[in-house]
């Protein structure tokens, strides 16, 4: 059993907050994404929890007991670090064994961990070669199974799959997520791709600007985003202003019809593969707004500049409790007032 | 469960331990350099029965013709040397770097060459060629050897290599593509020189100029030899303190002797700084063509290297010879120092034990003190106090090491507005501890920026990795980041060695009648009228340093094969 609770951290650097007030707690077993743009705090947030960096305020609870200062090496959490970090004179066997040699365990113990660990990571060819001599995502695996040697009650990962090529990412997304459901370790994992939290993750927790946005599991962040901030980080989103109400609706959710609704004109279309993404423009509200078709719906010839009617369904429509940050963000679509030059003028 | 006995992650024992250690190191750099350089300072201002006498002494020496005739004999010399050796030395460089020339690899070992000798030896070379019974002297042509003539034959010699060296790297990061630019615009040979050439090697130059006049200013071992009558600095103190026993003279004349060393000190923190902007990781390297005047800088290289070997040779020959010049028949008998000195070949068993320790304790102590200013994350301050003293050194010449070791760890006490606190560490006074701290604390700074420098390279996240893996930090230490250094730590290894074989200049002052050094038999055999001993001992110091270089390059290579593996992609 482990149970983690992150309790009110904050950290400073000099005056600027890394982290603001940060609460959440991980069950056991949990696959935790921590989501947020670059500099939002992440891996500062994840090396407290290594006892890496210690936070100015706050506490860190494992199963009850307070270990914000406790030092690493006795928390027993495995880390690959954003870079893999790597011994780079040492081949890939020597990596993952170099922390092994130091536990008083019993050779053949040992030698039956070694190759358990080896067949998880599929590295049984490339076991007597240098990091230099591998690929990236073979290097990632390495990392990976170094920090599982040591049998840790947690695994923290920083962005372990960033510095990889899109095939390789969705590859290693998969086999990720399979060795820690195999070995039901509770893991960590920070990243800035949403597309990698929302597949893999139990749960995320999306951060910004040091503070925690929101902490669901995907389909609820993505369906139901606690603020406009989420909501636009997370996939793609309309905001809608009316007066002062926010109401937010994602493109694929919009109809198109040809006669009924909400009359707009096609500013630009673009093909995507699955689907077009047609950009409207909303005459009477001065707002562009963003609608997605599947390509094998037949959409007529939609052509620039040329009139349809949208329909916002009801139960789609995403309203906030909370709209503090959307005037902290320029989500308003600019290019109008250009439409406006270049379509409605002519 | 997991159990917690280790709270508080700042006293944990391995952290401790490295706190403990950065506080030991930052005190020996206190205690064997700022110290004697204080008790320097103070003595300067005293007299010399200990009572202060303001800046009395710098006027006496100021108005003592005979005294300050010295300040400008020096200058003279260094300025001579530096012009003419810098620019020897640069069209060297630039001969190795920028021409299509053949012999590449001999040019680029002769000019090391060196490197390897005391600066005796240089001289006692030219005492066979142009002295008394020079062969040049005896064929009618004479050209004043002793005195500033003699001194900055040998001086030049003796920063040739230094300047070369700096010039060397400067031409290398030379980025091609300005060439090429200057190229397809037309600019011919001549104006790419003088366009793109000299502004890219200007920091380098700069430097040269500093280094070569700082080393010729200070250096003791040439004047000593052929320098006759012709007072400078660096002897001047030598007889101050060796020969009158006037401390408080000699502290003035070291004094002035840091001037230029530390105007050095701060160009070369500037140019350093400065020069590694130039290059852009989109630089191309040069690319040789050929042109018409190459075969020149050939014949220029030629001689020059020729003019460096004729030095060690006839050093060799004259050895090996029962008289020069008169009889030539080969004998060995120079070499059993016995019939001319009392100590006979233990000064050059010395030198060997003294160096080697010097050069092992002096690595490990650099390295482990470097590793902690780079590594540890706490203790700032401290840390960057170190490494401040840690590159004082640089300025400090071997002299000013000597005459504040005397003053400092000569004294029985010292006196503190009234309180008598007595001198611990006066017990390695006359021991062969003086000796390794001196050469460990003269050549520490180089070792220090390249033991720096390497450890820099290396990822930063090694040492969490380690507290992950709940292995000790010594382990990923002696097991990662020492494996990762080796090259530098060799390099280093080597470099204090071959110095402390050569130098003369601190361990002058220092050495004991029991613990005397190779070098200083040489000045002591060549005073005494016995040179083809004295040429043979110094002939013994740069074969020792040769093989060592040998060994060097021989276990170097050996290391690269193994390292190639995994730093090849
Ligand atoms: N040691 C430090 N000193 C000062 N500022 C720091 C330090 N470490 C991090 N920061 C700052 O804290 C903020 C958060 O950094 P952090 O590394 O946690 O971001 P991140 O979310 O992991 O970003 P990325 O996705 O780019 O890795 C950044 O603005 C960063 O510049
Ligand atoms: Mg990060």
């Amino acid at each position: 059993m482990s149970h983690l609770l992150i309790n009110d951290i904050t950290k400073k650097f000099g005056n600027f907050f890394a982290l603001k007030n940060v609460n959440f707690e991980l069950e056991d077993g949990e696959f935790l994404c921590l989501l947020g743009p670059s500099g939002c705090g992440k891996t500062t947030l994840l090396r407290i929890i290594a006892g890496l960096e210690e936070p100015d305020s706050g506490k860190i609870f494992l199963n009850g007991k307070d270990i914000t200062s406790v030092h690493p090496s006795k928390r027993k959490f495995g880390i690959v670090f954003q870079s893999y970090a790597l011994f780079p004179n040492m081949t890939a066997y020597e990596n993952i064994t170099f922390g092994l040699k130091n536990k008083k365990s019993s050779k053949n113990e040992m030698q039956r961990k070694i190759n358990e660990l080896f067949s998880i990571v599929n590295l049984d060819h490339v076991k007597f070669r240098y990091p230099s001599q591998l690929s990236g995502g073979e290097q990632q695996r390495v990392a990976l199974a170094r920090a599982l040697a040591l049998d840790p009650d947690f695994l923290l990962l920083d962005e372990p799959l960033s510095a990889l090529d899109a095939k390789v990412r969705n590859k290693l997304r998969k086999e990720i997520r399979e060795t820690q459901e195999k070995l039901k370790i509770t893991t960590i994992m920070v990243t800035h791709d949403q597309e990698e939290a929302l597949t893999m993750a139990d749960r995320i927790v999306v951060m910004d600007k040091g503070k925690i946005m929101q902490i669901d599991i995907p389909q609820r962040i993505y369906e139901l985003p606690a603020n406009p901030f989420v909501a636009d980080f997370i996939g793609d989103i309309n905001f809608i202003k009316d007066n002062s109400a926010i109401t937010a609706i994602r493109p694929e959710n919009i109809c198109i019809d040809e006669k009924r609704g909400i009359e707009a004109k096609v500013y630009h279309r673009e093909f995507r593969g699955a689907f077009y993404r047609l950009t409207l423009c909303l005459v009477d509200k001065n707002q562009m707004i963003k609608v997605d078709i599947p390509s094998n719906k037949k959409i007529g010839f939609l052509e620039n500049n040329e009139r349809v009617f949208i329909e916002l369904p009801a139960d789609k429509l995403i309203t906030f409790k909370d709209n503090e940050y959307y005037h902290d963000h320029n989500y308003g679509n600019n290019n109008f007032d250009e439409f406006k030059t270049k379509v409605l003028s002519s | 469960m997991t159990t917690f006995n280790n709270r508080i992650s700042k006293l944990s024992p391995g952290n401790l331990f490295q706190k403990i250690l950065i506080v030991i190191f930052l005190l020996f750099l206190v205690i064997s350099i700022i110290l004697p350089l204080c008790s320097l300072f103070v003595e300067a201002f005293h007299d010399k029965s200990g009572s202060f006498t303001g800046i009395d002494n710098f006027y006496y020496y100021f108005s003592n013709p005979a005294l300050s005739q010295s300040v400008n004999n020096t200058l003279f010399i260094s300025f001579m040397t530096t012009i003419i050796s810098v620019l020897l030395a640069f069209f060297y460089a630039y001969s190795l770097t920028r021409v299509k020339i053949k012999w590449k690899t001999f040019f680029k070992y002769v000019a090391l060459l060196p490197l390897f000798a005391p600066t005796m030896l240089q001289g006692i070379s030219l005492v066979y060629l142009f002295g008394n019974k020079g062969i040049f002297t005896s064929l009618g042509i004479d050209i004043n050897l002793y005195g500033a003539v003699g001194i900055i034959i040998s001086e030049i010699l003796y920063t040739f290599p230094q300047a070369y060296l700096i010039l060397l790297v400067a031409f290398e990061i030379t980025d091609y593509r300005l060439y090429e630019a200057a190229e397809t615009l037309g600019a011919g040979r001549i104006k790419q020189f003088i366009r793109i050439t000299v502004p890219s090697v200007k920091y380098g130059l700069l430097s040269a100029i500093f280094v070569c006049f700082t080393l010729s200013f200070t250096d003791f071992g040439a004047p000593k030899v052929v320098g006759g009558d012709y007072n400078v600095l660096a002897t001047d103190i030598y007889k101050q303190i060796v020969g009158q026993q006037n401390f408080s003279m000699g502290a003035v004349v070291g004094i002035i002797l840091l001037l230029p060393a530390l105007v050095s000190f701060t160009v070369d923190r500037i140019t350093t700084r400065k020069q590694s902007s130039f290059l852009s990781s989109k630089s191309i390297p040069f690319q040789f063509k050929k042109k018409p005047a190459d075969n020149l800088f050939f014949f220029y290289c030629f001689v020059i290297s020729v003019i460096i070997l004729i030095f060690f040779l006839v050093a060799i020959f004259a050895s090996l010879v029962k008289i020069w010049p008169y009889n030539l028949k080969l004998t060995f008998s120079h070499y059993i120092f016995k019939t001319v000195s009392s100590s006979g070949i233990k000064p050059y068993i010395n030198s060997i034990i003294v160096s080697f320790v010097s050069s092992v304790v002096g690595t490990v102590l650099i390295f482990s003190s470097a590793y902690l200013i780079e590594k540890l994350k706490s203790m700032k301050i401290i840390r960057q106090l170190s490494y401040f003293i840690s590159i004082i050194p640089l300025a400090l010449p071997g002299l000013i090491i000597g005459i504040s070791y005397i003053m400092f760890f000569n004294r029985l006490n010292f006196n503190f507005f009234g309180f008598t606190i007595p001198n611990i560490f006066n017990f390695i006074y006359g021991t062969i501890i003086i000796l390794v701290l001196a050469n460990i604390i003269h050549f520490y700074s180089v070792p220090f920026i390249t033991a720096n420098t390497a450890l820099k390279k290396i990822e930063r996240e090694f040492e969490n990795v380690s507290y992950s893996m709940s292995i000790p930090v010594y382990k990923t230490f002696l097991k990662v980041t020492v494996p990762l250094s080796i090259t530098a730590i060799m390099e280093n290894l080597m470099y204090i060695f071959v110095n402390s074989m050569t130098t003369v200049s601190a361990v002058i002052f220092l050495y004991t009648s029991q613990l005397k050094l190779a070098s200083i038999a040489v000045i002591h055999m060549e005073e005494g009228g016995s040179i083809a001993s004295a040429a043979a001992m110094a002939n013994l110091i740069v074969l020792t340093n040769v093989a060592v270089r040998i060994i060097y390059e021989i276990i170097l290579k050996k290391i690269r094969r193994k390292t190639d593996a995994w730093q090849k992609r």
